[in-house]
């Protein structure tokens, strides 16, 4: 469903984020990706969401090429930012109609699906108010709502437990599992191994825009006996 | 480093355009900062120096040619200090909005608050740091004042006086010291509204009130300056030399520097040293009042997060889910965000029914003014000179009041930091342009057509100019609006401290506003030379202006469509 084949990204032609880096994500399979600050994840993503555009290499989601067909491959995409401080003078429900309407969701399917995810995330009884008086929290519940508002076959999301409580969060991962339990793809980036550690069926890891490591975990602790994720983690990034 | 030093370093940092911004704007900034100077700066600076040395060179010939007046010693400056009090006052006016938001609402209180450093320290960096970046213009005029009255002061001098050690020296500090006085009122006021007030304590509502304030007292000003004045040019150095502009009489006592640096400009050593020892009291008062006010307000201010009014009723999803194009949709979020943000409801919409009150007052002001009847009888006759001018005004206007509300020329840079959206959404770059444009069109043609209808169906102009101007007026606002937007994707600001700042701080407002000025300024003076040959019908030109317009239409359109699309795909973020 994700298809990154020698993709670089570099910045004002000085920085170089990504160096040539491949992956894929397959039809159900959560995928977390993990890496240092400053390693490129954000930028991968970005480029996955269709945000910027890589120098070099093609990057396909759902059968799209994100640079030939962009509104196709975004319109399949559930993609949640890293900061969800956005539109803050909209009304919540104002916010998911706008999405609603740009992702063209049927009336019918957006208020059954907006009444379903709000009770889940508990934000029906905020959405009449303007996000600007959300909090950090509900602000990133409303992008996790209005990034699944049209169904997408891909989710592709940022840090997307930044902030949620300890209930939001579980019900997120729950739903996580859930869509890719129905064939779909779920691609995050975090900095909690635990997060990765319980969810993911595999991890890709990378440093200074380099893969480090592409698998599942269970064969990477294989590779290293005796050492919890956390310490594999740092040994690959070189903290150890 | 010094901790005030830093300070200030910091709070400055705030509003600087962030790392790819100052990369991306490099050349893009050089050309920027040319045209600004010579569409901006030259001018209206070159405006303040003659208008100086006109008055203080009007001023001269009347002592010259009056005993009574001769004997005045301080009458010279009297052209100087009215241009410094218009200076001090707009500054005074502007201020306010600036140091709210600098003292009480920049986000880097967050940081600073919790330091172990003194209120006084905070605020005398926060000041500085206010007075440094706020104020490039203000000194340019108050050196443009200055070498204005140099000018006509040096080269005519009244017998027994004449510029010496003490009037350089003067014009040195008064540069660099000029806005002090009028930023510590700002600062004295706004500690105190703060620390008194429980109104003010978020944020919106202080920016709905300063800005309100700031309307207010320009209005007042206007209705002042007719009151206790009026303006007649034939005696206007006259009137001023004889302190029957009561206004000024007011603003001496209130802008006390005002005074004492003009004096202290004709040679007084004493007035001088009473200009430094006034600004040093104004800072010290800053100072005293921040260490007794400033922490007790700014330590109970809200942002309104996490203040989500929490409905207990069952949600009406059927009412509230609704489904529209996305085109409209956009369109919605965009005017949504235009009326709920304080900053842009007052500069970008507010505008639009506040510069009608002031050609209002203009007119009232005029209305004994021949020449104006003249030409309105003879737009009611149809004479063709007069119905060419008023095509010439009503495209010059619209474009000028469009270009002046910036809801075209900061469109991207609305965005901000969550400019990202506008890439990630499958929404084509330019559908979202044109929502962007339609929300621009519809405010400032809006209000245009409403009041082209009224005021010309008041004056009994006919319903075919009528609608010849509306017709025209959207074109110019069609021109103007996708003219701005263009400009704007070429280096948006999408980094800023708060909404104002990326109206106040945004270049390209100046910039689209001063190409759109050469533009209109060339066409309508190309339409102009034309009915002054007397050779073409005031039909043919007038149809002339409509087909130009029309085509400017379709070249900015075509522009924002092929460049400007690609000029937002490629901004490096």
């Amino acid at each position: 469903m994700i298809d990154f084949k020698a993709v670089s990204k570099t910045y004002n032609g000085k920085v170089k984020a990504l160096d040539n880096m491949n992956f894929s994500v397959g039809e159900g399979e959560l995928v977390g990706f993990i890496g240092p600050n400053g390693s490129g994840k954000t930028t991968t993503i970005k480029l996955l969401s269709g945000v910027i555009v890589p120098d070099k290499g093609s990057i396909t989601v759902n059968g799209f090429d994100v640079r030939k067909q962009p509104l196709k491959a975004k319109a399949s995409i559930g993609y949640i930012p890293d900061n969800p401080d956005i539109f803050l003078r909209l009304k919540g429900i104002e916010f998911l109609n706008f999405i609603g309407d740009v992702y063209k969701v049927p009336v019918d399917d957006r208020k059954k699906r907006i009444e379903e995810l709000a009770e889940r995330f508990e934000l029906t009884n905020a959405l009449d108010s303007q996000t600007l008086s959300y909090s950090h929290g509900m602000r990133q519940k409303l992008m996790v709502i209005a990034a699944l508002l049209h169904k997408p076959k891909v989710w592709i999301l940022d840090e997307p437990m930044t902030g949620l409580d300890p209930k939001s969060a579980f019900e997120l991962k729950q739903m996580m599992r859930e869509h890719t339990q129905q064939g779909n793809s779920v691609f995050f980036s975090t900095h909690v191994l635990e997060v990765a550690e319980k969810l993911c069926d595999k991890v890709i890891i990378i440093k200074k825009g380099h893969k480090l490591y592409d698998g599942t975990l269970a064969e990477l602790e294989k590779k290293n006996k005796d050492k919890n994720l956390e310490d594999i983690f740092l040994s690959l990034t070189g903290k150890n | 480093m010094n901790v005030f030093l830093q300070l200030i370093k910091i709070t400055m940092s705030n509003v600087e355009p962030s790392i790819e911004e100052k990369k991306r704007s490099k050349v893009f900034g050089v050309v920027v900062a040319i045209l600004i100077i010579l569409l901006l700066f030259v001018p209206i600076c070159g405006f303040t120096a003659l208008m100086v040395y006109a008055l203080t060179d009007g001023i001269s010939t009347l002592q010259a040619s009056n005993e009574v007046y001769a004997q005045s010693a301080s009458a010279i400056t009297a052209g100087l200090s009215m241009i410094l009090h218009i200076v001090a006052l707009f500054s005074f006016i502007f201020g306010f909005n600036v140091i709210m938001s600098v003292f009480y609402f920049s986000s880097d209180l967050e940081y600073l608050l919790p330091l172990p450093i003194s209120p006084m320290k905070i605020v005398g960096a926060k000041l500085a740091s206010t007075m440094i970046s706020e104020n490039v213009m203000e000194c340019l005029l108050v050196i443009s004042a200055l070498i204005g009255f140099m000018v006509g002061y040096g080269f005519d001098p009244p017998v027994g006086s004449g510029l010496n050690i003490v009037s350089f020296l003067a014009m040195i500090i008064g540069v660099v010291t000029f806005p002090v006085l009028p930023i510590c009122y700002c600062a004295v006021i706004c500690m105190i509204v703060m620390a008194v007030s429980r109104v003010f304590k978020n944020k919106d509502r202080v920016s709905k009130a300063t800005q309100l304030s700031t309307v207010v007292i320009l209005l007042a000003l206007v209705i002042l300056m007719q009151v206790t004045g009026g303006f007649n040019p034939d005696t206007f150095v006259e009137n001023l030399v004889n302190g029957n502009f009561k206004v000024f009489g007011i603003l001496d006592k209130i802008f006390v520097t005002v005074p004492l640096l003009s004096s202290a400009l004709a040679g007084s050593v004493l007035s001088l040293l009473l200009y430094i020892l006034v600004n040093a009291a104004a800072v010290g008062l800053v100072l005293l009042c921040a260490s007794k006010l400033y922490f007790k307000a700014v330590v109970s201010l809200n942002n309104g997060q996490g203040k989500a009014k929490s409905t207990e009723k069952e949600y009406n999803f059927d009412k509230k889910v609704k489904q529209s194009r996305p085109t409209v949709t956009y369109l919605k979020k965009e005017l949504k965000i235009l009326f709920r943000t304080p900053a842009y409801l007052m500069n970008c919409l507010g505008i639009n029914l506040i510069w009608p009150v002031f050609i209002y007052l203009f007119v009232v002001m005029q209305k004994q003014n021949a020449a104006m009847s003249g030409f309105i009888d003879q737009i009611r006759n149809g004479e063709d000179a007069a119905v060419v001018h008023l095509a010439v005004i009503v495209f010059a206007v619209s474009v000028i009041l469009t270009s002046l509300n910036c809801i075209a020329s900061s469109a991207i840079t609305r965005e901000g930091k969550h400019f990202d959206v506008m890439r990630y959404l499958p929404f084509s770059m330019m559908a979202q342009i044109n929502a962007k444009a339609l929300a621009s069109i519809i405010i400032s043609g809006g209000s245009l057509v409403v009041y082209i209808t009224a005021s010309f169906a008041i004056f009994g102009i006919s319903v075919f100019l009528i609608g010849y101007s509306i017709m025209l007026s959207l074109l110019a606002v069609l021109f103007t609006t996708y003219l701005g937007i263009y400009i704007d994707t070429i280096n948006p600001k999408l980094v800023w401290e708060d909404e104002l700042n990326a109206l106040r701080g945004n270049y390209h407002v100046f910039y689209n506003m001063g190409l759109e000025l050469i533009i209109t300024g060339a066409l309508c003076g190309g339409i102009e030379y034309l009915r002054s040959i007397d050779f073409f019908p005031a039909a043919f030109l007038q149809s002339l202006l409509l087909m130009i317009a029309g085509l400017l239409c379709l070249r900015f359109y075509i522009l924002c469509k092929e460049k400007g699309t690609k000029n937002l795909l490629n901004l490096e973020l």
